[in-house]
């Protein structure tokens, strides 16, 4: 049986002569317990191999669910940070929008009106859309806190009654993309010299919207 | 990754990459198995033995893959679902085409193989070692005696003869069995 075994050995690693060979398969053919012997071996051999073939691919399964689970990680690590991303870009736009009107109403456009007042008397100018403004100079301070005495004030006025006068002082209030109904926007600036000026405590200044009638104070 | 780029894996040698890269194809015979009745577990287990009978015939010199590897192993994975259902019928197997019979006859071949690869595992350690060290690792059996401290290379020969024995006999036994 021993030297069975090693004749297959030999015919399967390729150790036989060219004439071996043949007499080998000529023997498979006809012996049929050599045959059976030899399928055996075969079989058992293919099972060996088996054992590192499984091996493979358990690791391959195991590398294969690994990064299943690795792209659902990826996935969700990268929505929630596309989520971020837009929260943050949308709260900074917020800002931004908050910023961008108070800066336009910090601009001087073709809205501002400028009038020249001295300070003698009560000052009352009426805008171009008919906001009218009542000023006592008693009222007035520096910034500082300081009474203003001086002879001469400049005032800027800035109305903004209609949606196009928000518009193109690009001084709209958007909320929800859709604007708020507002009675308009005012801005007033008094200057002597280039000193800004400001109105005491308490002191109110009158406006009036002749446009709606509607009667705001601040 | 393409099937070119598998099959250069195969040929360079790298199995377990190439496995890898085919377990991308999993989840679809995992449906299949399903499908038919079968759970996650013989899914995984009907697709160990795809890739086995897939391997095999690549190593065949007169093998030609003529379609996809998913379609190969498609059908190779509902021939191992099916016969180990018991769900041929004779006319069935009557009515096979040859590319088929190939496949069935592949994967009844592999049962047996599957047969001997359980009596080896049965095998003591030390034998299972011996055997694999002189038939895989192709080591010569002076090499094996100086390894598990034999007095002489016949020693060697003589324990793989015994091992390779037990393990032939395991193997009789379990073929007995399933087809009695």
């Amino acid at each position: 049986m021993e030297e069975t075994i090693d004749i297959i050995n030999a015919y399967l690693n390729k150790e036989l002569t060219e004439s071996e060979i043949f007499a080998f398969e000529q023997r498979l053919q006809t012996d049929s317990e050599f045959n059976n012997s030899f399928e055996e071996h075969v079989s058992i051999l293919k099972g060996m191999g088996r054992i590192e073939l499984v091996k493979e691919i358990d690791k391959a399964r195991r590398a294969f669910i690994k990064s299943k689970w690795l792209k659902y990680v990826i996935i969700t690590a990268t929505v929630l940070f596309m989520a971020l991303l837009i929260w943050l870009l949308v709260f900074k736009n917020e800002n931004r929008a908050k910023n961008e009107l108070e800066e336009s109403l910090n601009f001087k456009t073709e809205l501002t009106q400028s009038f020249k007042v001295s300070t003698d008397s009560i000052i009352t100018i009426t805008g171009e859309k008919g906001t009218q403004l009542t000023i006592n100079p008693d009222d007035l301070e520096f910034d500082s806190g300081r009474d203003f005495k001086g002879k001469n004030l400049t005032i800027e006025l800035m109305e903004l009654t209609k949606k196009q006068d928000l518009l193109l002082a690009n001084a709209q209030t958007i909320s929800n993309r859709k604007w708020l109904i507002s009675g308009g926007a005012f801005k007033i600036d008094i200057k002597s010299n280039t000193t800004s000026l400001r109105l005491k405590k308490a002191k109110l200044l009158v406006r009036y919207f002749l446009r709606t009638q509607k009667k705001k104070t601040c | 990754m393409s099937d070119d780029k598998i099959m250069g894996l195969f040929k360079k040698g790298k199995r377990e990459e190439a496995f890898k890269a085919l377990y991308k194809l999993y989840p679809r015979i995992e449906k299949l198995v399903l499908s038919k009745g079968g759970t996650k577990a013989d899914a995984s287990d009907v697709f160990q033995e795809a890739l086995i009978i897939l391997y095999r015939n690549l190593q065949k010199s007169d093998f030609k893959l003529t379609s996809s590897f998913y379609t190969y192993l498609y059908s190779v994975s509902r021939f191992i679902w099916k016969d180990a259902q018991k769900q041929f019928s004779k006319q069935e197997l009557h009515n096979l085409e040859s590319e088929q019979v190939s496949i069935l006859d592949a994967v009844l071949e592999e049962q047996k193989y599957r047969l001997a690869e359980h009596a080896f595992r049965e095998l003591g350690e030390r034998c299972q070692q011996l055997l694999r060290w002189f038939y895989i690792k192709k080591k010569t059996f002076k090499a094996i005696a100086e390894l598990m401290q034999f007095k002489s290379e016949k020693g060697a020969k003589n324990q793989k003869y015994k091992c390779l024995q037990k393990a032939k006999d395991i193997y009789r036994t379990q073929l007995k069995t399933v087809q009695s």
